[in-house]
């Protein structure tokens, strides 16, 4: 659905859409999660949307796109934010000349009247530092729910982060606004970025990125320690594979290091925002964190949002998934081995196709011997039985893209499990975990 | 029968604040009260985009006017930044302006 008065702003470097996750909210639900981008463009502009289409169909999961801007906090913001009645209430980050350690309140109002609270880190009526605690609520919504009963429904900050792409296509001078709400990606797109930042000298606007979703599995260990996964499609930006064959090596093995990775679910909660220097209590986009007025009758809202996981309802690795992409790394090895009983020996050009797809997937000889040692106890294909090399190369459907310049898994759960399965080995062994 | 889409308050003082500190998050436009009333519910002010209320602006929530005016003012600068910076990757042409056509451009004349 198109965004009707978006470029009605009067700016001279205008915003011409937004790049969403999930599908659109419900009437009181929130959007699912996709594993696709969902671009909208203003209604004004229909040509846009047809032009977009012709290159990426509606449903594109990697977008062609470049930084306008070398300035990192013009290009990038990530912010635990809250919002009542469409208006912001709290936007909270780190503060220069504070505790670089600790986030602070850059934006707090009363939610009751819109009195200003705390502005850049302070407390307006003492002075003192406005420490922001993520654990405490920042006003509580009183609803009713489809039962008649009334509760109070703690209202949070969450973590918000925007980054302002130019789709390269499109060729227009003007920026799409890509929203995620998702801790893991505040967290990976936050490194992904210092990478990039980083590689470029600073200077990254002009250089041609990709922008894709990715299938992760998030690592959360529950009440009793027990490791459990779960599938979440974060964003991942790399550099794009043609920009420099030298920067390519580099970037591509960085950012997939940084977004192949299992996110551990502990660090994602505890750490956030990275110092990203704020403004005061500007909200861009139609953010809502609904309150109805007290005794109104409407049905209970949903408190997590498909797209963020700030306390994930973890899915039990050990426990049966009934067969359900991507497998638990047991279930993908006993999947492999049943399938090596039935498949012929694997060709030379086969087995060095599932090497260099494992290659990619790792960027690491390690790291793929790793993998092999947990399949098999061996740590080269050359050692490891052809048959089951037919297996791996069943599962992985190597296929060589001019692109990437680099064998690449066809199939789109490969990657996870290959990287779910090397978590394993690597706690198996009581190794460090991947850095994500 | 209540057609407009933007957000309601009980205290009329509170929706007459968002009114004159707020704009439109959409298209930065101004808001608009109306008073409603509806059977077994209490009366109540919806503060609502002007443009929302003919369809031409989707937007229910706001932003404040400080906000607003200062990202206009920061967007020539923008433009002059996204300009040189992207005319090559995006393969655009020249603006045919004179160096000192665009620093007034930039500068506001
Ligand atoms: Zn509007």
């Amino acid at each position: 659905m198109p965004i009707a008065g978006l470029t009605d702003r009067g700016l001279a470097f205008p915003q011409i859409g937004v790049i969403r996750k999930g599908a659109p909210k419900g009437e009181k639900s929130p959007g699912r999660d996709l594993t696709y981008f969902r671009v909208e463009f203003d209604a004004s502009r229909p040509d846009l949307k047809e032009k977009f289409e012709s290159y990426y169909g509606p449903q594109p999961r990697r977008l062609n796109v470049v930084f306008p801007f070398n300035d990192f906090d013009r290009q990038v913001s990530i912010w635990y934010e809250a919002y009542n009645k469409g208006r912001m209430v709290a936007r909270a980050g780190t503060v220069a000349g504070l505790d670089p350690a600790r986030n602070y309140y850059l934006f707090k109002a009363d939610p009751r009247n819109g009195e200003v609270l705390a502005k850049d880190g302070y407390w307006l009526s003492s002075g003192e530092p406005a420490e922001y605690d993520k654990s405490t609520p920042e006003y509580t919504m009183t609803y009713t729910g489809k039962d008649g009963k009334t509760r109070q429904l703690p209202v949070y900050c969450k973590p918000i982060t925007r980054v302002k792409l130019v789709i390269r296509e499109l060729r227009e001078m003007a920026y799409v606004l890509l929203r995620s709400s998702s801790i893991y990606d505040a967290i990976n797109i936050s490194e992904q970025l210092l990478a990039l930042w980083e590689l470029t000298g600073h200077r990254w606007a002009g250089v041609p990125l990709i922008v894709s979703r990715k299938p992760v599995q998030i690592m959360c260990p529950d009440e009793n320690g027990n490791r459990t996964y779960r599938e979440k499609w974060l964003v991942q930006f790399q550099a794009d594979p043609l920009w420099s064959e030298q920067k390519l090596l580099g970037m591509n093995a960085e950012a997939l290091r940084l977004a192949s990775g299992v996110v551990d679910a502990s660090r994602a909660i505890a750490a956030l925002p990275t110092g990203i220097q704020a403004d005061e209590d500007d909200e861009d986009e139609d953010y809502i964190e609904a309150e109805e007025p007290d005794g109104w009758e409407v049905n209970a809202p949903e408190v997590e949002e498909a797209d963020e996981v700030i306390e994930p309802q973890p899915v039990v690795v050990s426990g049966k998934t009934n067969g359900a992409r991507p497998y638990p790394p047991e279930q993908l090895k006993s999947h492999l081995f049943e399938a090596a009983e039935k498949l012929p020996e694997a060709s030379a050009k086969m087995i060095s196709e599932v090497a260099a797809t494992l290659e990619y997937i790792y960027m690491s000889k390690d790291k793929r011997q790793m993998f092999l040692n947990w399949l098999c106890g061996k740590e080269s294909l050359r050692e490891t039985d052809k048959q089951l090399t037919a297996a791996l190369h069943r599962w992985l459907k190597p296929q060589y893209s001019n692109q990437a310049t680099a064998y690449i898994p066809q199939d789109e759960h490969a990657a996870a499990e290959a990287n779910a399965a090397l978590e394993q080995y690597l706690a198996e062994t009581g190794q460090e975990k991947l850095p994500i | 029968m209540v057609e407009n889409r933007g957000q309601k308050y009980l205290d009329p003082g509170e929706a007459s604040r968002v009114q004159n500190h707020y704009v439109c998050a959409v298209c930065w436009g101004h808001l608009m009260s109306f008073y409603r009333v509806e059977e077994g519910k209490p009366p109540y002010v919806e503060v609502v985009c002007a443009r929302a209320v003919d369809g031409k602006c989707s937007g229910t929530t706001f932003v404040t006017k400080a906000y607003a005016e200062r990202r206009r003012q920061e967007s020539q600068a923008e433009l002059w930044e996204a300009r040189a910076n992207l005319r090559e990757i995006l393969d655009l042409p020249q603006s045919g302006k004179t160096a000192d056509e665009l620093i007034d451009e930039l500068f506001g004349g």
